[in-house]
């Protein structure tokens, strides 16, 4: 290849020829570089050169797993894109993921392990792997049992080895993975209604692009909830063509998912699953239930006053007949419990409402399904599992009570994502070791860590991932690193695996791994043993040769059966689901707005709002930029004589945040919206003193017995403060200033 | 019996030396009666006193000898030479604190060009701000001088010739003031030379059918052309400065004099060639705000794509032309000491013809408005509803009270015409008012638009600001600095006023040269040019 | 959006400057309320540059930096461009973006800059593209191989990514193709039409939008 010869180099060595020419009198033309001036008639965008090299790898922005391609010239990553062939993603790509990229190319990057002395206030200073593991080592074998790992999001290759390293540690522990993020996808709590309704205790499997008729009960699938780009793709398949299917909408707070229906009810915040109720009493009364439903799904319904309720939850009856026989009607209904429902303490008593209502209009195995399992059974299991609130405080107890000697912090931030009441900063100072392995500096990092082992991001690390929710197809998602490691860090495998063999003993027994590497090769033989069993025909690699099947592994992105493998739904109704038990426990308060937060479509809780990309990127409904805000119906900011950009004061019982406000047409009375995401103090350029951490408001309210956080029960007051920020967003102007005529 | 003094006759047309003169060029009590009739001599009642004295004989109505008039042009080339040569403590501060003034934009432009355009306020959508109203309004202003000076000439007008001077050089500085803001506003202005059309290794050659380039095109032209157009009947008065100087300045006024001796062929030849440039050039200035007008009809922008643009933005800078003519004539009369041959009856004529642009403009004004509100396109609608209602409400109503009703109301009447410090209080006005009119055409069309979610606002930065004053002082920095360098009257053209008149009343006396321009009918009695037929 | 961002080398501006409306977005998603509280509708209007047969535009540059190629496109010249900001003001849907600063790619994120496309300096107008790079990678390949561009062989990044498949990218000379027939079908309409710009781009009527 000739030497690539830019406009600016031509124009620096002319320079220099023509220096050189002057000074001895000779013509320098002969030198053999031809040198062609490009005319500016010719656009640079003509002009295109090199050849671009892709790969696999597994996007790691969300739990949601999609399999991806990476766009590589020159060493270099420059675009991130769907795998087309990949079961979750199939070539799509939400923003989150797309700005993967701005993670490994951070500008605020850990260049390397850093450490302190013990002052948690000193700056933190370079030190070298060695001496940092040999921390991480020491720390190990001195502290059994009084080891703790905590993270927002640990994708399932870690996860494994981050149970192990616990198992290894003794003290029961088990990684603990929670934050608001989490919590608002409601995981365990669907996972537990599954058990109760569809008879199995894992993720519902919604195949939206086979339903013709959705209802979606608080769930924001288009955005952040569970699995967004499969929804996403399923909501596509659903309006397409001719039959153009219905999606309607019930939340308190219009979403965009919520935009985009034909229908939006939005009934008090957590009285969705009434809802739920309403309809499937109309369905009963019009008889239109499946004719193969469970018998005793009717008595669930059957004892509602579905007319007065809809009063009571002031919605248009008529509305809801028309919606509920258009739902019953529809070839392939399909109900949606959503992350919202649970926010409020009737959560396991709505989503069991919620899938009833699937059973009574014969949506199992329809359009309801349950999510594969790991294609090489309980071999890989654990799969990353979320914990609950419960257990998340209960490591916070721990803490403060001086039983955790280290505290290892992967990929999360808890100061940051943790509710200011759960009280991290006290627990955290009762720690002696924290270890923080994020990428970038972190809250947590930069306040409490004595210790920072920068891990790769997910671009330069190998790993799998078995998505959950899954698709029809049971899938092993291929992870592999697409470029060089661009600062000096490790995959934070790696550094568990080395730590573990400087502590020797049980840890190296549990992980006997020499790297990151061979402990992901030897997954996927395990995966590929469990298939020859059996499976090896009906999966997309077609080979028994080992060394042959990783390669395709890794050149695919992965390996997924051909063939559908989802285990079907075996409905039971168990009769303890009642009526009463959707009542949620409504507090009056002196506090007159119930709080209404949700992770912020790009930001998620907080973990990208160090990417300029996904901070530049409007939220799609206020279309608010690089900034928190507060969501309040017009009437209330009539009554406050508050608009747009108007700083509030928002107050819980918690903490008193102040905030601009968003005048939004999508909201309903009494109920004000917030998202997460920002209010960083330390997570470089782009997060940083940006807006408010809106979670810091939680009370910390229970969901019954279940151990999670009703994180949509904490109700706040709000004061205008008299100041005013010009809010920054796309939108320049309200409809409403046009004027009716002059 | 007294003689009838030459100012009271004279000053119909071109003025009269009643101060400049001196004791030795007019006995003591010529002076004194010219003193006394000063301020009436245009009076109606006061005129016709001094007719009625005529008439009577008691004052007898002599024209000026040639030897009056020879000491006459004495005056004049006293007066006018000396305040080029004379450099006060005064002139010296007025002219640096205006020339920090000029400085300041161009240290605002240094700083705009090395942060980047952004430091302005303007933004998405609205792309155009200070910078293009400011060239808007500059191009306006430089207007009138020519077109006025042009109009006059083409008429015959007598009265213009102490005028035509600052009027045309007026032109020139605001054009050179103007001509600066499409440079100013450019993104990369260091790459400004892509628009100019010259075979160039680039293989580019500018877009004709963009109107920027018909901008480029009609600018210079204009600037040229306004340029020979000051200079071609300056030739004359550069030979008198050269023979009246010494050392350099000699030496400069000699190369800029083109060599002139005053021959009969130089003189034919300079009436030729200013009488067929006078009839060219006026086409040129119609032409050239036109073409700054299609900037904006061109576009598809609500507001500004309409029919009538072109003669809307041509009355507009006629109007705001001959308003800041009178504020710098104001300027100039008393800067130089020109009281005695600028005088209130040229404020008086210029006065109405403002009166008679201000109702023109309005009617075009209330024809774009009228019609964009009753087409009933919504954006039309909004951005008539942003003018008169909405955030620019403020400056739109100024504008009307400003420019409609104020002229309206007040230029009718002769004795406001006459008042100098009423003249200057509502041409700046109305030019502040022709200002914002610029800005609300230029900003108001890009704040509204087919989408409403793109709505936009604009509040001007400092620099903008800066840049948008400074303008002003770089433009009466032109004036104060150049008038060491050029005569602000035009020298010959009063002195050639002079002799028409005695030759009109007097006809040619044997012996003396004949006039090298007739004037347009043969030698009207005194009573056609009076100034007070003009209607109360 | 982001897509955008990643595939064309589009800077970040911040928060200051997106309060002065100074946004590098080359597709934006416009959202307007149909009717407003008790009853809100939504309308999502994705907006990116039309690629108009007419562009309003290109008569109006006066250094030819806006321009139509052969093959429909509406291409800016970025080396060309002066900085005018005319195009801008006669874009009927204000499509175009300015470069008011120099765009700042810190270290390492200048490692992530698409080698394709220009990185564009301060006092530059930009806009979409349809990712012109794409394109002419494919014509490339496709000429290479002496053939035509096949359905679907190139795509804009926007419509590669878009989860719900919102867009349709495609050959609208080829009527068999996609793009070309639902830009014929009774759904199709163009934006702003009665401006007669002859927009590349048809919005379907209902929800969501095709492109062409």
């Amino acid at each position: 290849m000739m030497p690539k010869f830019t406009r600016r180099e031509f124009l620096k060595k002319s320079g220099l020829l023509a220096a050189a020419g002057t000074l001895a009198l000779s013509g320098c033309g002969g030198r053999g570089n031809e040198e062609r001036l490009v005319p500016f008639l010719r656009t640079p965008e003509e002009q295109v050169a090199g050849t671009f090299t892709y790969y696999t790898s597994l996007c790691q922005m969300c739990p949601a797993g999609c399999g991806i391609l990476v766009r590589t010239m020159n060493g270099r990553a420059n675009k991130l894109e769907g795998n087309p062939q990949h079961p979750i993603s199939q070539g799509r790509l939400c923003a989150r993921g797309q700005a993967g990229l701005q993670a490994l190319y951070n500008p605020d990057r850990l260049q390397g392990p850093e450490v302190r002395a013990n002052q948690r206030t000193d700056p933190f200073e370079r030190t070298n792997w060695d001496e940092g593991l040999a921390v991480l080592g020491q720390a190990l074998s001195e502290s059994p049992g009084r080891i703790a790992i905590y993270g927002g999001h640990l994708p399932d290759h870690v996860y494994r080895v981050a149970a192990r390293l616990l198992e290894a540690a003794g003290g029961n522990r088990r990684p603990t993975v929670w934050n608001l993020y989490r919590a608002a996808e409601g995981r365990n709590l669907l996972q537990q209604a599954a058990g109760d309704i569809l008879g199995a205790e894992r993720l519902p499997l919604f195949d939206i692009g086979a339903a013709s008729a959705v209802i979606s009960f608080n769930a924001a699938f288009l955005e952040t909830w569970l699995s967004p780009v499969q929804y996403s793709r399923g909501f596509a398949e659903l309006r397409k063509g001719a039959n153009r299917g219905s999606l309607v909408a019930v939340e308190p707070r219009l979403s965009s998912t919520a935009a985009v229906a034909d229908d939006w009810l939005s009934p008090p915040g957590g009285r969705e699953g009434e809802v739920a109720l309403i309809i499937g009493k109309i369905v009963l009364d019009e008889r239109l239930g499946a004719g193969d439903r469970p018998a005793s799904v009717d008595a669930l319904f059957s004892q509602v006053e579905a007319r007065g309720l809809a009063e009571e939850l002031g919605l248009d009856f008529e509305k809801l007949v028309r919606i509920a026989r258009r739902f019953a009607r529809s070839e392939a209904p399909l109900a949606i419990p959503g992350g919202g429902l649970s926010a409020f303490d009737n959560a396991p008593a709505a989503i069991r409402a919620v899938l009833a209502l699937n059973l009574l209009v014969g949506a199992p195995n329809r359009t309801l399904f349950l999510s594969p399992p790991a294609p090489a059974g309980g071999e890989l299991d654990p799969r990353e599992e979320v914990s609950s609130y419960v257990e998340t405080a209960a490591l916070l107890e721990d803490m403060k009570a001086g039983e955790v000697d280290v505290l290892l912090v992967a990929d999360g931030d808890p100061y940051h994502d943790l509710p200011e009441a759960m009280g991290f900063a006290e627990a955290a100072d009762q720690v002696p070791l924290l270890i923080d392995f994020s990428p970038f500096p972190t809250d947590t990092s930069e306040l409490f860590a004595d210790l920072r082992l920068p891990q790769h991001t997910y671009l330069e690390s190998w790993g799998f991932g078995v998505p959950e929710p899954g698709t029809a197809l049971s899938t092993m998602t291929a992870q592999q690193p697409v470029v060089p490691p661009v600062f000096d860090t490790r995959s934070l495998v790696d550094i568990f695996l080395a730590g573990a063999r400087l502590a020797g003993g049980t840890y190296a027994e549990l992980l006997p791994w020499e790297d990151e590497f061979t402990y992901v090769r030897q997954s996927v033989e395990t995966m590929q043993q469990a298939l020859t069993a059996g499976r090896i025909q009906t999966g997309s690699i077609l080979t028994n040769d080992p060394e042959k099947f990783f390669l395709e592994w890794r050149q695919f992105g992965g390996w997924w059966s051909t063939q559908e493998d989802r285990p079907e739904v075996t409905p039971v109704v168990p009769s303890e689901v009642a009526l009463e038990q959707l009542v949620t426990a409504r507090p009056e308060e002196a506090r007159p707005h119930r709080l209404q937060i949700y992770p912020h479509l790009l930001l998620a809780e907080g973990r990208h709002a160090n990417k300029a990309w996904l901070q530049e990127a409007p939220d799609p409904m206020t279309t608010v930029v690089w900034q928190s805000w507060v969501e309040i119906n017009p009437g209330l900011a009539e009554e406050l004589e508050l608009k747009t950009g108007d700083i509030v004061r928002v107050a819980s019982q918690s903490a008193e945040l102040e905030v601009p406000v968003y005048v939004f047409q999508g909201i309903a009375p009494g109920v004000v919206g917030m998202p997460m995401g920002q209010g960083h103090v330390a997570y470089g350029r782009y997060a940083n003193d940006r807006g408010v951490n809106t979670v810091d408001l939680l009370e910390l309210l229970e969901v019954g017995d279940t151990g999670e956080l009703a994180w949509g029960s904490t109700r706040v007051s709000i004061e205008k403060t008299g100041d005013h920020d010009n809010l920054a967003r796309l939108e320049r102007s309200d409809a409403t200033e046009l004027p009716t005529g002059i | 019996m007294a003689r009838l003094p030459n100012w009271a006759r004279l000053p119909r047309y071109s003025g009269g030396p009643t101060r400049g003169l001196g004791q030795e060029a007019v006995p003591e009590a010529e002076r004194q009666l010219a003193y006394e009739h000063q301020d009436e001599r245009h009076e109606p009642g006061a005129y016709s006193t001094l007719q009625d004295a005529v008439a009577d004989g008691t004052i007898e109505d002599v024209p000026p000898t040639e030897e009056e008039l020879a000491r006459m042009d004495a005056a004049l080339d006293g007066i006018v030479l000396r305040s080029m040569t004379r450099v006060g403590a005064g002139y010296l501060l007025l002219a640096a604190v205006l020339g920090m003034g000029a400085a300041s934009l161009f240290g605002a432009w240094l700083y705009q060009i090395f942060a980047g355009i952004g430091v302005a306020g303007i933004n998405r959508p609205v792309f155009w701000g200070f910078y293009i109203t400011s060239f808007v309004f500059w191009i306006g202003v430089s207007h009138s001088g020519t077109l006025i000076s042009a109009i006059l000439r083409v008429l015959n007008v007598e009265w213009r010739r102490p005028l035509t001077r600052g009027a045309e050089a007026m032109t020139l500085f605001s054009l050179m003031v103007g001509a600066l803001f499409p440079l100013i506003h450019l993104g990369r202005v260091w790459k400004f030379y892509f628009m100019i059309p010259y075979p160039n290794v680039r293989e580019l050659w500018p877009n004709f059918h963009s109107a920027l380039v018909w901008d480029l095109v009609a600018i210079l032209t204009y600037m040229t052309s306004s340029a020979l157009f000051l200079f071609m009947p300056m030739i004359p008065d550069m030979a008198t400065a050269r023979d009246r100087t010494t050392g350099i300045r000699r030496r400069i006024y000699g190369v800029l004099a083109l060599g002139w001796r005053g021959s009969q062929q130089q003189w034919h030849r300079l009436h030729l060639a200013m009488k067929v440039y006078t009839i060219v050039i006026i086409p040129v200035a119609v032409s050239v705000h036109s073409i700054v007008s299609w900037d904006f009809a061109m576009t598809t922008n609500e507001g500004w794509h309409s029919t009538i643009f072109a003669p809307y933005f041509v009355i507009g800078a006629i109007y705001s032309g001959v308003a800041a003519l009178i504020t710098v004539l104001i300027f100039v009369r008393r800067g130089l000491g020109l009281q005695d041959y600028i005088t209130k009856f040229h404020f008086d004529r210029l006065g109405l013809i403002l009166l008679a642009v201000s109702v023109i403009w309005f009617y075009m004004f209330f024809a774009q408005t009228l019609t964009n509100w009753y087409g009933g396109n919504p954006v039309d609608r909004e951005l008539e509803h942003l003018h008169i209602f909405g955030a620019m409400a403020p400056l739109w109503w100024f504008m009307v009270v400003v420019n409609v009703l104020l002229p309206f109301f007040t230029l009718w009447f002769k004795r406001v015409r006459r008042s100098l410090p009423a003249m200057l209080v509502i041409t700046i006005l109305i030019n502040m008012g022709m200002w914002i009119e610029r800005f609300l055409i230029v900003v108001g069309s890009n704040v509204r638009n087919h989408l409403p979610f793109d709505w936009g606002d604009y509040t001007p930065a400092l620099p903008e600001i800066i840049i948008a004053a400074a303008t002003f002082a770089m433009f009466a920095f032109l004036y104060v600095a150049l008038s060491k360098a050029l005569p602000f009257v035009s020298l010959w053209e009063v002195k050639e006023g002079w002799r028409l008149d005695k030759w009109r009343t007097q006809g040619i006396v044997e012996g003396e040269t004949e006039p090298a321009q007739e004037p347009r009918g043969a030698s009207p009695p005194p009573s056609e040019n009076r100034p007070e037929e003009v209607p109360a | 959006m982001v897509a955008c961002y990643a595939e064309n080398n589009i800077a970040t501006v911040g928060e200051e400057q997106i309060q002065k409306d100074r946004g590098l977005h080359w597709i934006r998603i416009e959202r307007y309320w149909k009717t407003e509280w008790p009853k809100p509708r939504v309308l999502f209007l994705p907006l990116l540059c039309q690629h108009c047969d007419r562009a309003p535009c290109e008569p109006v540059c006066p250094v030819f930096a806006s321009v139509h190629s052969d093959d429909g496109l509406n291409l800016q010249v970025y080396n060309r461009c002066f900085g005018t900001r005319y195009c801008a003001n006669n874009c009927p849907y204000k499509v175009r973006v300015f470069n008011w600063f120099k765009g700042e790619f810190p270290e390492p994120m200048n490692a992530q800059l698409n080698p394709d496309v220009t990185v564009r300096g301060v006092g530059i107008m930009e806009k979409c593209t349809f990712c012109v790079q794409r394109i002419r990678r494919a014509r490339q390949q496709a000429r290479a191989e002496g053939r035509d561009v096949l359905e679907g062989e190139v795509v804009p990044a926007c419509v590669q990514t878009c989860p719900t498949g919102a867009l349709t990218f495609g050959d609208l000379n080829d009527p068999d193709s996609l793009a070309a027939r639902l830009a014929a079908s009774d759904r199709a309409y163009h934006l702003l039409g009665f401006i007669d710009t002859e927009p590349s781009i048809s919005y379907l009527k209902g929800l969501g939008a095709e492109s062409g």
